[in-house]
């Protein structure tokens, strides 16, 4: 593989990557603007859509999956905030932290206890093998542009409920000033379970669609809630805006170092030969380095920037 | 102080019972989970400071246990250290050092913030730290971790440290030592500080004091306690694996201090004997403990935020029927889990077990909301 093709390839599947993070970041930003409550339990509904999906898909078809797991997984959400997270709201921020952690664990051994610690079979149906389209040589697969574009798609439905229709203006009423709009009348606590079940059936689409082009086991969620909480930092907490990008950076940089067979001392060679603590970093892969980076990102931004890209106030 | 207030009754109690638990443990498997319950209490404690005191809640407690561990165990492997002598009793206070220092490197970017951005850095730098540590075989061992032997340094009383019972008074000493220490802290100006900021942050800042540093030495002191903890793991076990600066090492840390009690004297210790005893007895019982486990956190987290050890202070638990209800939803899902468990892996049950079990799960649990409406009417 020629640079330019790795290039082209990284930035193809950096794109499908990054889309899916977002799917998960923005409906945790939203519950987020609402409600204050960073959802730790976000990437087990992510997981809870994968691991639906992957069970109505045996039953049915994959498209039947995709349609009813984000509902169900949605359902979930509504009967959390409802019934629990409602509750917990009088006892601060850090209380419901603590029930939504409680709550992941709960869904990873659930998870483990129902379908095993194995990974499943969830994968995309056969008429989603093939090629799309092919650019000097990379082939870009019909399912990483189907994530693309239920990711879009998605994300364009919200975008159209929030900015054109009466309920979505209400819910930015409510986003910018929750009291405010209680006082003028609008059912806040509804608003509240609604927007906490539109972000959660967004997990759980991305599950459907994150299960089948990644993986489907018990670990999913660890690994995707965490990157989505560096994500949430870097762009800044409570931005939309900031979590695309970050979401994209963060796609991008991942598929790009692990594709990228280079040694740090390829790049940094100027540093070798001091120390043999620095030589023995420089012998690592980009490749063995790529799942801290998106870490290191984030202390970074602490460290320059803590509000983030596009946050408004510091971390 | 003339009489004696029943909490010292109890401490003076559990530390007796300590001290004299060797004579009569014939076994060294006793003495070992005995020391597992030090080790899990000392880190508890050191947690119970930041999140108990200061209303810090951090994923990533695990790195200074960690960290503490390894260097424990580079300092035991390393045969300049045993040549000028340093006796293995020192090693915690090795360890206490060695948290300090990462304590303040850590503490540097994680102090500027707190609540849910704290707990969503540490989280971040938890992942970061357990991520690289894979990255150094040389150092961290690896996916194998680092073994180290205790007898390779020389101990104060002559000879060498090899059996269990030779380590468990330096365990237990140290422990005393460690967990004395964390609860003195908590009555010093600092621990008043802390406990004003989880109060109201926002009016300790306006009367003067910098929030930043309280809960940058916050941090730093509660690293060392759990640095040491991590290097009294390390004699003990004389291994390290990577997993001790795990998630779920931090995860651990953070249910077992909130399932005893944040904030209670007794907090800690009794959410480091139920760890050990889910860990040992009850993982030999049944393989969904993890699930019972987390059961309990939330259950914890819902019903009474304060801990086990303040349960009986709720006016909630002096009615029977809420007890019924909660030890009935209880059974109803310990029935539910298990009949899962069994029918995926296949075992092998009989028609009524197949279909009794789930059959007397949803019963128990219809009962319980028969009993609940009772309760309203009672109310």
């Amino acid at each position: 593989m020629t640079t330019l093709q790795l290039f082209i390839s990284s930035l193809l599947n950096g794109l499908s990557y990054g889309l899916l993070l977002f799917m998960l970041a923005a409906g945790l930003t939203l519950i987020f603007s609402l409600m204050g409550v960073m959802n730790f339990a976000h990437a087990g509904l992510y997981m809870l859509g994968a691991y639906f999906g992957y069970q109505i898909a045996s039953y049915t078809s994959f498209w039947v999956a995709l349609v009813v797991a984000p509902l169900l997984v949605g359902g979930l959400g509504v009967f959390i905030e409802q019934y629990y997270l409602r509750h917990l709201h009088s006892k601060g921020h850090v209380h419901e932290l603590l029930f939504t952690f409680g709550l992941v664990l709960l869904i990873e051994e659930f998870v483990k206890l129902v379908w095993g610690v194995g990974a499943v079979n969830h994968r995309f149906p056969g008429s989603l093998d093939g090629t799309l389209f092919e650019v000097i040589g990379v082939r870009f697969p019909i399912y990483k542009g189907f994530v693309v574009c239920s990711a879009i798609g998605s994300l364009l439905l919200i975008w159209l409920f929030m900015n054109r229709t009466k309920i979505g203006l209400v819910v930015r009423a409510a986003l910018t000033s929750p009291d405010m709009a209680a006082s003028l009348g609008h059912n806040t606590r509804q608003i509240f379970a609604l927007v906490f079940g539109i972000g959660s059936a967004l997990a759980g689409l991305a599950g459907v669609v994150g299960g089948a082009a990644l993986v489907t086991e018990p670990a999913m969620a660890a690994h995707v809630g965490t990157i989505i909480f560096v994500v949430i930092i870097v762009g800044g907490l409570g931005s939309l805006k900031g979590a695309l990008i970050a979401s994209m950076l963060i796609g991008f940089l991942e598929t790009a170092l692990v594709a990228a067979n280079l040694r740090l001392s390829d790049l940094l060679s100027v540093f070798a030969g001091y120390s043999a603590i620095v030589d023995a970093v420089l012998q690592l892969k980009l490749s063995q380095i790529a799942p801290t980076m998106p870490y290191l990102l984030m202390v970074l931004m602490l460290l320059v920037r803590p509000r983030g890209l596009f946050g408004t106030r510091n971390v | 102080m003339s009489s004696v207030s029943p909490q010292r009754m109890i401490a003076l109690g559990v530390i007796v019972a300590c001290a004299i638990l060797p004579l009569f443990l014939k076994t060294s498997v006793g003495l070992t989970i005995g020391m597992q319950v030090m080790v899990l209490t000392v880190f508890a404690y050191s947690y119970q400071l930041l999140f108990g005191l200061a209303n810090l809640l951090s994923f990533g407690h695990a790195v200074f246990f960690g960290a503490g561990a390894f260097i424990a165990a580079h300092v035991m492997n390393d045969p300049r250290l045993a040549a000028i002598g340093l006796p293995v009793e020192a090693v915690p206070l090795i360890g206490l050092i060695g948290g300090a220092l990462i304590g303040v490197v850590l503490g540097f970017p994680t102090s500027r913030s707190s609540g849910t951005p704290f707990a969503m850095v540490t989280l971040g730098i938890g992942e970061l730290v357990g991520a690289s540590f894979l990255m150094f075989p040389a150092v961290f061992g690896g996916e194998g971790g680092v073994s180290t032997d205790r007898s390779a340094l020389p101990s104060l009383m002559g000879g060498a440290l090899a059996t269990t019972r030779q380590i468990y008074p330096v365990i237990f000493g140290w422990t005393l030592i460690l967990c004395a220490l964390a609860l003195w802290l908590g009555q010093t100006p600092l621990g008043l500080l802390a406990r004003a900021i989880r109060n109201n942050d926002e009016r300790v800042g306006f009367l003067g004091f910098d929030r930043k540093s309280i809960r940058f030495r916050v941090i730093v002191l509660s690293g060392m306690l759990a640095s040491a903890a991590g290097a009294m793991s390390a004699m003990i076990y004389e291994v390290v694996s990577v997993e001790s600066v795990s998630i779920h090492n931090s995860a651990n840390v953070l249910i077992m201090t909130v399932i005893g009690g944040a904030r209670s004297i007794f907090g800690p210790l009794v959410g480091a004997v139920l760890l050990t005893f889910m860990q040992t007895v009850l993982s030999g019982i049944t393989s969904a403990w993890p699930m019972y486990y987390g059961l309990i956190f939330v259950a914890i987290i819902l019903g009474c935020p304060s801990g086990l050890t303040d349960i009986f202070a709720r006016p909630q638990f002096r009615q029977p029927r809420f007890i019924a209800i909660v030890l009935l939803r209880g059974i109803a899902a310990v029935i539910a889990i298990e009949w899962i468990y069994r029918v995926r892996e296949g075992a092998a049950l009989t028609q009524a077990q197949y279909y009794g079990a789930p059959l007397a799960a949803i019963l128990v649990f219809g009962l319980t909301f028969v009993l609940k409406t009772q309760l309203r009417a009672v109310r």
